[in-house]
């Protein structure tokens, strides 16, 4: 009878769990919060109706070849999790027929909050970003009637945006909706220099003199806490930007020649290369065009004149270091959620 | 009593028919613009036509695609009657694009006509749009976001690249591309009710594009217009005055 007993309640809580187990599922959604300190979003995909099957829609797209000509590349191939969705591989990536892209692909990640997109901040909202990739010659080549073509003529797609649009025929706005829903909720504010922010965790003493040497030379551009301003400066790379005047590109004034948005440091250790077009390997380089490899030009950002640089000690670049490594989110980089899914 | 309560029902079932008839506007039409596409004096058509402008440039179009949105038909005193969700693709290789049909016309005299050749700047910063508007039309700017309100493609031996391609967009600075259309119906007013035609013939001279009554645009001088600049502002200025009213039916 005992026994009996038992063997009931484990069978209740067999099928108490397995009638959970769809419940687990949503262990791979994160939804969308805005982290502590943190302004509000740009983008909140909530308000432009993400649901978990539109997140998982979104994520299955961005890991999927049929967006590419041929489908041969992904969204993934240039923006890896592991580089904190930068490329982490190459300097300057390279999409249909092994062709080479002039700029580094940048990270993806807290992307609800950014104004505008690309390193010339030419596109001007996250739903139509993945139109440029997509479309782009050497990146992924296809066009967006062909990409709605395929994803109609699929096994699976049309089923999976029925779910969430509850519409027969797929349509490129459904399509770039739930790549803006996955791409807007990678998120990351979970880093050492958070919960030292939350007084969680303590800095050691180079980490300290990292964050008092920021304050002083980094954060009017590399502002916390996304560790951008979204401002557009030229760093003083090179005397001339024949090849890529950057913010020019879009405006058409020589005011904005050799300009760049100024990028996230958050993940920096780990979405490396550095720049524009990816000419740093690592971030002692970055430091050392800092202190002493800044060149002048017309447009040079005047934090940066006189062009010798920072004055800054070896100790003062270790120092600087360590607290942009303060900015690396493990948790971030191995999140589930933002894993492919079969 | 039994009198009384059916006197009552027939009253409520009268009251009824009598407002759900009124609700019904049956005055309302749909109402017809054709758009007839000419080169000077000539008819339109792309390929294998060849057309001279002033200039002298001989020109054959393979492409002509531009964005009509924002149609609000005018009467005089009051606001007018203005389409809702208004954005048109007219694309000359497809002939059902010239004929724009607008639903549900408020029953009115309408003294002209009224719309925005491109698509109004908050559709340009509103993300993923569908329809007219889908960018599988390839009337989309994906590196500096944006509609392209007029596309015109083709070849003209004038050209030192052989051909031309002008892109003409920008919604907003001193360069933009929009430009609003008015075009008054004199006389000719468009009567719209239903049993009318309702029905409005508007011409659009594309010799206009080249030949403007401020800027002259010639192949041989510029072949390629992607960009928003001063130069496709002027060639924006002359497609405003592609657009002439015609006559009406009614």
């Amino acid at each position: 009878m005992q026994q009996h007993r038992l063997i009931f309640l484990f069978l209740l809580l067999v099928s108490i769990l397995a009638g959970c187990s769809p419940e687990d599922q949503t262990g791979y959604y994160p939804g969308f919060d805005v982290p502590q300190g943190f302004p509000q979003p740009v983008y909140n995909p909530l308000n432009s109706g993400m649901t978990e099957k539109g997140y998982a829609l979104g994520k299955k797209l961005f890991y999927d070849p049929i967006l590419s000509q041929g489908n041969v590349v992904s969204c993934e191939d240039c923006h890896k999790q592991w580089s904190a969705f930068a490329d982490g591989t190459h300097p300057l990536s390279h999409g249909v027929d092994n062709q080479f892209g002039a700029r580094n692909a940048p990270p993806v990640f807290n992307l609800a909050w950014s104004p505008y997109f690309m390193w010339d901040g030419g596109i001007n909202h996250i739903e139509v970003m993945p139109v440029a990739p997509i479309t782009n010659e050497v990146e992924m080549g296809e066009t967006i009637a062909g990409v709605v073509q395929k994803l109609n003529a699929d096994d699976e797609y049309p089923a999976l945006f029925a779910e969430v649009f509850g519409t027969t025929e797929i349509t490129s706005q459904q399509m770039l909706k739930s790549l803006a829903w996955f791409l807007t909720s990678i998120v990351s504010a979970d880093a050492k220099y958070d919960r030292y922010m939350a007084g969680q965790e303590s800095f050691n003493a180079e980490e300290l003199a990292g964050l008092e040497l920021f304050g002083q030379l980094c954060a009017d551009c590399h502002t916390p806490p996304l560790f951008t301003n979204y401002s557009f400066r030229n760093n003083g790379l090179d005397a001339v930007y024949d090849s890529d005047s950057g913010r020019a590109h879009v405006t058409g004034m020589h005011s904005d020649v050799g300009k760049f948005k100024v990028p996230t440091l958050r993940n920096a250790e780990y979405s490396g290369y550095y720049m524009h077009d990816g000419r740093f390997n690592t971030l002692e380089e970055v430091m050392n065009h800092y202190q002493g490899g800044i060149v002048s030009s017309a447009t040079l950002d005047t934090a940066l004149i006189p062009s010798t640089g920072f004055a800054l000690s070896e100790t003062d670049k270790q120092n600087l270091i360590a607290f942009i490594k303060t900015l690396s989110d493990i948790n971030f980089i191995q999140n589930e959620a933002y894993h492919k899914e079969n | 009593m039994k009198k009384q309560s059916y006197l009552f029902i027939m009253l409520l079932l009268s009251a009824s028919v009598y407002f759900t008839s009124c609700s019904n506007d049956p005055e309302n039409a749909d109402v017809t613009i054709e758009l007839e596409h000419m080169f000077g004096s000539s008819g339109f058509n792309l390929n294998n036509e060849t057309y001279t402008n002033a200039s002298g440039d001989s020109l054959e179009f393979t492409t002509l695609k531009y964005y009509i949105s924002n149609i609000r038909l005018l009467k005089t005193g009051g606001e007018g009657w203005s389409e809702t969700e208004s954005y048109h693709l007219v694309d000359l290789s497809s002939a059902a694009t010239t004929t724009i049909t607008l639903s549900d016309v408020e029953a009115a005299e309408y003294t002209g006509i009224q719309f925005l050749i491109g698509v109004d700047s908050a559709r340009n910063v509103s993300g993923a749009q569908t329809g007219a508007l889908d960018p599988a039309n390839n009337m989309f700017w994906s590196w500096n976001t944006g509609y392209i309100f007029l596309k015109a493609e083709g070849n003209s031996p004038q050209s030192s690249s052989g051909s031309f391609a002008y892109h003409i967009g920008g919604f907003q600075g001193a360069n933009a591309g929009l430009r609003w259309i008015t075009l008054d119906f004199g006389a000719n007013t468009l009567i719209v009710q239903e049993g009318n035609e309702n029905m409005s013939h508007l011409s659009v001279d594309v010799k206009k594009l080249f030949d403007g009554s401020t800027y002259t645009l010639s192949t041989s001088l510029v072949n390629n217009q992607m960009m928003v600049s001063t130069t496709s502002s002027s060639i924006a200025d002359n497609y405003a005055e592609m657009f002439a009213f015609d006559h009406n039916h009614n």
